[in-house]
């Protein structure tokens, strides 16, 4: 009986947090052919203007590249044949609520951090392959080698 | 026999082929237009921290953990990693327009620096353009919220009027809440009657 409580919250409070998860960035640009696999599994190609949700998974094809602003400024870019998730995006200044972190899966990235490791300089946290590194700013290019 | 060739072929192979996929992560800082150089920390397997905080300096990373400190320069930083760093989007760009006290209306010189703005909206590609309204604190409170959405809403308006598609924008408003110069409550003050515009 616990059990069946238990799966029935699960589902009918799951699309309502979908729902109300906000965007945490916007793809500013966009060369060739780049697609997201959002949380719900659904995977759609990528164009300039688009929305990024936290939980996306970012994949480049050859020759293909991704320029994403998010809330707090982070600007990145993502080169050709990489996979980048946005794992966890926290963005509330008013209260110090912030928190960055994502995984380089493959591929090449640059980054110029915005507010988040101002506010919290332990906020920001990239993972790649087994390495997970800390960023406090400001400028860098992190490379998931094969 | 031949078995034995078949496993030692496999072996051979097993061992050629791990050493292909070594993976190893390697992360180079960048400096900032200003010269300005951040701080990056990367912890190995044996829980020490390396840190490297000057340009071009780099941390590799190895599959099992060890981390190697490496020089990088500017030159071989632009040709490694020329793709991503034409990528890289520019920062969002803001603009502010002074009101008058107890006002929401642009006046003529305003008016030709929004069509300058809006220029820019085309030029650059912006993909969102938030106009955020605020007020100073003197008066009610209610009240200045519902005045810093309609300088916000002016200004937004303008824009649409300059060619701004309408679905770029956004609206946002916060009173007296977000000064840009902290006055006691109940102060008329010219630096926070404005209009914040940002450009994605």
């Amino acid at each position: 009986m616990k059990k069946y409580f238990a799966s029935v919250v699960w589902f009918t409070v799951t699309p309502l947090l979908l729902l109300a998860s906000p965007s945490v960035a916007l793809v500013k640009s966009v060369h060739g052919d780049v697609s997201v696999t959002h949380a719900d599994h659904t995977t759609v190609s990528l164009k300039q203007g688009d929305r990024i949700f936290e939980k996306d998974f970012i994949k480049t094809a050859p020759n293909s590249t991704i320029g994403i602003v998010f809330e707090d400024n982070t600007l990145i870019s993502i080169g050709s044949n990489a996979e980048f998730l946005v794992d966890e995006y926290l963005f509330e200044p008013e209260n110090k609520n912030v928190k960055f972190k994502s995984n380089l899966f493959k591929g090449i990235m640059a980054c110029k951090t915005g507010l988040i490791p101002k506010i919290n300089p332990n906020a920001m946290e990239i993972k790649a392959k087994t390495a997970t590194i800390g960023i406090r700013g400001t400028y860098f290019v992190a490379e998931a080698k094969e | 026999m031949r078995r034995l060739a078949l496993f030692l072929g496999v072996c051979l192979g097993a061992v050629l082929f791990s050493g292909c996929v070594t993976k190893e992560v390697q992360i180079t800082l960048m400096p900032e237009e200003e010269g300005k150089v951040g701080t990056i920390s990367v912890t190995d397997r044996k829980g020490d921290t390396h840190t490297i905080d000057k340009a071009y300096e780099a941390l590799d990373i190895s599959q099992k953990g060890e981390i190697t400190f490496k020089r990088e320069t500017e030159e071989s930083v632009k040709v490694k990693y020329a793709e991503v760093l034409h990528a890289l989007p520019q920062k969002p760009q803001s603009y502010l327009f002074f009101f008058g006290f107890d006002s929401a209306i642009l006046e003529t010189k305003q008016l030709e620096e929004l069509k300058i703005v809006a220029r820019l909206i085309r030029e650059n590609k912006v993909v969102e353009v938030i106009s955020i309204g605020h007020s100073d604190s003197a008066g009610d409170k209610e009240y200045n919220k519902t005045l810093s959405l309609q300088r916000a809403k002016n200004v937004a308006d303008k824009l649409a009027v300059y060619g701004v598609p309408k679905s770029l924008m956004q609206l946002k408003y916060y009173g007296d809440a977000n000064p840009l110069e902290t006055t006691t409550s109940n102060k008329p003050n010219a630096k926070n009657r404005r209009v914040e515009i940002i450009l994605k």
